[in-house]
């Protein structure tokens, strides 16, 4: 063998092992497969070669990978190719796979009592500038919120009105309506919660436990008793078990001060003392 | 820090009357001044009027604690008596049991009282009532309950419980970080 044949060997080996190392672009698949490039997706239908998945799986399926990566990455290149800052961007088609979503599909807002009465009449909300012109101000301001246009409760002067009690704060008075209307709000804003929740609830916004306990029962009486025009002052009197029952409900907690004359304290403890020592001698 | 509310002061003296009966009369009027009770995060404390003043001063999330703590309400409203309140209750201790010397150590660990280890007990105590725990030579050990009274003492068999635990000095080693 002379020197040229051995060097023509040598090359050619180095050659076959590079081949090896870095295989060619090009693959070929008897059955073609689905690249789906929006999701960045291959699909391989060919049918799995038993024999070669039999003697060696692992490297049966690396060699399966990495020819349909190769097949992704061959498409990838075929798309419109930008350059930005020395990287380059394919822009991807849109996917074709359709891939079923994590969560159910959300359900519709339950409407509001005021939206379920508009669309039985059929109102429709019309649109409303948000800014609105303040003919006091000579300026914009908002319709509603912050710095409002219009604001009633903020004119320096009120007119009394002829029919008005004279003494009345007419200040006050709107204050007063505003801050109404913000509670009324709010209350069916809470109302329209519970009803989408479906939490079974009395006119007055009182939650209906299906089973009310005791101490519920104790608390509605005492409220009853509470609720009329003399605040419980002279609501006829309730048998002294059920005032016993009820007792405190209605009270705010008072202690007594801390610095008070101490000399009083202990005598009302001595009394509290004596009176228990007396009940049980009996 | 506020005073006790009337049913609060019930249900503490019911309990302090359960070891010391009439003597509450003694530790609410002590001839060296005026002592009272303060209710300060659940805790019931006995304190002269001065540290009452002191105490006062600290805003109540400060506060850690002032005079003598004698217990805590449980959430639940019953009242538990704390070790710390032995110095107040043992002198004017009704019912007194003495524990052997070989018992002593039980009962500091957090166990209650065999017939075996008891010493001596007062005559005519109750079934149940509070009792002051002493070792022989009179030094106060804890509280505990009676579980039997002395007749039925006599009677029961040497491994038969005769006090229930409720607190030892012990604790001031073992519950150290809950004690004010």
């Amino acid at each position: 063998m002379n020197s040229n044949d051995l060097v023509k060997n040598i090359l050619k080996r180095d050659v076959d092992e590079q081949d090896k190392i870095l295989k060619s672009t090009e693959v070929i698949k008897p059955c073609p497969v689905d690249v789906d490039l929006g999701n960045l997706l291959v699909w391989d239908p060919n049918v799995i070669d038993q024999q070669a998945y039999k003697e060696n799986r692992d490297e049966y399926i690396k060699n399966t990978m990495r020819d349909n990566m190769q097949l992704l990455v061959n498409a990838l290149w075929q798309m419109p190719i930008e350059r930005h800052d020395n990287t380059v961007v394919a822009k991807l088609p849109d996917a074709k796979t359709i891939v079923p979503r994590e969560k159910p599909v959300p359900k519709p807002k339950p409407l509001t009592k005021w939206q379920k009465f508009a669309q039985s009449k059929g109102i429709v909300k019309k649109k409303k500038s948000k800014f609105v012109w303040d003919e006091t101000k000579k300026e914009w301001g908002r319709r509603y919120g912050y710095k409002k246009a219009n604001d009633e409760t903020k004119p320096w002067l009120i007119e009394v009105p002829t029919t008005a009690d004279p003494s009345e704060d007419q200040f006050a008075k709107r204050l007063a309506a505003k801050k109404e209307r913000v509670a009324k709000n709010e209350f069916q804003r809470l109302k329209n919660i519970a009803h989408s929740k479906k939490i079974n609830m009395r006119n007055d916004g009182a939650i209906i436990n299906k089973k009310s306990s005791a101490v519920d029962v104790k608390k509605a009486l005492a409220t009853a008793k509470y609720s009329d025009a003399s605040m419980g002052q002279f609501s006829e009197r309730a048998a002294v078990n059920e005032e016993q029952q009820t007792r405190g409900f209605n009270k705010k907690r008072k202690y007594e001060s801390n610095l008070g004359s101490l000399k009083s304290e202990t005598n009302k403890q001595l009394k509290i003392f004596e009176q228990m020592n007396s009940s049980t001698k009996k | 820090m506020r005073p006790l509310t009337d049913d609060e002061t019930k249900i503490l003296f019911e309990k302090l009357s359960k070891y010391i009966g009439d003597n509450i009369r003694m530790l609410l009027e002590r001839p060296d001044g005026l002592y009272t009770f303060r209710l300060h995060r659940e805790r019931v404390y006995y304190c002269s009027e001065a540290i009452i003043k002191y105490a006062s001063n600290f805003p109540r999330k400060e506060l850690l604690s002032f005079g003598t703590c004698f217990g805590r309400f449980t959430k639940t409203r019953k009242f538990r008596l704390h070790i710390t309140a032995l110095d107040f209750v043992a002198p004017y201790a009704k019912f007194k049991v003495w524990l052997k010397p070989n018992a002593e150590q039980q009962f500091l660990y957090g166990h209650n009282v065999v017939k075996t280890g008891l010493g001596r007990i007062t005559e005519n105590t109750p079934k149940y009532n509070g009792v002051i725990v002493y070792t022989m030579n009179d030094v106060p050990l804890g509280f505990g309950v009676a579980a039997k009274s002395t007749i039925e003492c006599r009677a029961a068999d040497p491994m038969a419980l005769v006090v229930f635990h409720q607190a030892d000095v012990g604790e001031f080693l073992r519950n150290e970080d809950a004690l004010t």
